[in-house]
């Protein structure tokens, strides 16, 4: 068979105009658009509030289950208090921060949580971990997204990794499981998962220094 | 030869044609997504509605569908219910759509389902083409199952979740990971070609006699 003859019609078939097949597909695409424009109109409200009521309840993890917590937009210029908290953050630009508070009123602040992506062995992982800007304490950590690989990479998401994080004083220091010193800033990796493991650390370091000199403003210009 | 009765349309693609464990169509997703019965289970019913969702589209509007681009035609009518079944997962099974990840866009491209269109859907009738799709999509679901099962099982020493061994069972890790994927298929291979092999022996020893 030559290519001319898988292109044309085959014997018998008599041959179609070409408007007509560019109309078959144009009328096909438009009703799969149209399908697609209804789908995504029911569908998009719950995909939101899914991504928001995961964001929230991963906000209270990481901050121990804050009494309260209010959401800065985070600025050129520093921190913006939002009357109202929203939970909607661009991971990449890490372009809202969340403050927990252990009482209603909003005056003993637990530390702040930072929601950020980069990626990491094989794809984007997004983490959201907690800190207290006065002590430089991580609070806690907890992987929201990762598509490394299942039962070596996928350790990162995991209580052995994430728990001894937590204590830690940023910046974080990645040793191999091991070789620490005891500092109060190491680390260990997760052997079998020590790229994946690494770039959570990264992660955390690199979130806290992109927005730390924001918080630590705002702590000193609200003296809290 | 006669037409097939409709309850053969029907079992064929379950079984004696299954699409994965006979016609080795859609090895992506059986070999990716099947490290629990459960993404298993979701990974097969949505490969079923889209299933549906195309050969009923294609078996309706084949008379207007020109040859020459049947394919593209075919691609976009699978496109669209695959992104249908991506939007709505995502919307009420966030959990699942999580775990299923990037293969849910993957099933476009899931060979079986184009396989279907080209060779059943294009030149049947509505009833018919349905009732393919329903045999293959369900015999899609089995093998996917069957592979699962076998996965989970030995690699986390759990069935749909519940542990079956108690604490003293040591997970084959190897099972979850891709590999497991091949070494499942393997064993699975291997047995129903044993067991088709050892069948058509005894036809023949029966039929001489």
């Amino acid at each position: 068979m030559n290519a001319d003859s898988a292109q044309a019609a085959p014997p018998g078939r008599p041959e179609v105009p070409a408007w007509k097949l560019v109309l078959t597909l144009a009328v096909a695409g438009a009703l799969a658009g149209l399908l697609l424009v209804f789908v995504d109109q029911a569908t998009r409200d719950r995909i939101r509030e899914n991504r928001r009521a995961a964001l929230r309840e991963a906000v209270g993890e990481v901050l121990g289950d804050p009494v309260r917590i209010v959401s800065f937009a985070v600025a050129e210029d520093g921190l913006v208090a939002e009357e109202e908290t929203n939970y909607e953050v661009d991971t990449e630009r890490l372009d809202r921060v969340f403050a927990g508070y252990a009482d209603a009123e909003g005056k003993q602040l637990i530390g702040f949580a930072l929601a950020y992506q980069r990626t990491g062995f094989q794809d984007a992982i997004r983490l959201i971990f907690g800190y207290d800007p006065r002590t430089k304490k991580v609070l806690g950590v907890k992987v929201l997204e990762h598509k490394e690989t299942p039962g070596l990479g996928d350790k990162i998401e995991k209580e052995p990794f994430l728990g001894p994080i937590r204590g830690q004083v940023l910046d974080l220091v990645a040793v191999k499981p091991g070789k620490g010193t005891g500092g109060g800033s190491e680390v260990d990796t997760v052997t079998g998962a020590t790229i994946s493991s690494g770039w959570v650390i990264k992660i955390i370091n690199e979130a806290a220094a992109m927005t730390g000199p924001k918080i630590e403003a705002w702590l000193r210009k609200g003296e809290r | 030869m006669s037409d097939p009765t409709r309850a053969e349309t029907l079992f064929r693609g379950v079984w004696r044609e299954n699409p994965v464990m006979i016609h080795m169509l859609g090895l992506c997703p059986a070999l990716a997504v099947t490290n629990t019965v459960a993404n298993s289970l979701a990974m097969g019913i949505a490969t079923l509605f889209v299933l549906l969702g195309s050969s009923l589209l294609v078996s309706t509007f084949k008379r207007f569908i020109p040859h020459e681009v049947r394919i593209s035609t075919y691609i976009l009518i699978i496109a669209t219910f695959v992104t249908v079944v991506d939007m709505s997962l995502a919307a009420w099974t966030p959990a699942l759509h999580k775990a299923l990840g990037a293969y849910i866009a993957l099933i476009v491209v899931n060979c079986m389902i184009l396989g279907r269109q080209e060779s059943f859907a294009a030149k049947q009738s509505i009833g018919r083409s349905m009732l393919d799709a329903l045999g293959t999509g369900a015999g899609f679901i089995l093998a996917l199952v069957m592979m699962g099962s076998i996965r989970e099982i030995l690699g986390s020493g759990t069935f749909l979740g519940v542990s079956l061994f108690g604490d003293r069972f040591e997970p084959w890790l190897i099972m979850v990971l891709p590999p497991g994927g091949f070494f499942a298929l393997g064993f699975w291979l291997l047995g129903l070609n044993w067991w088709s092999q050892r069948r058509a022996r005894k036809a023949q020893v029966e039929g001489a006699a």
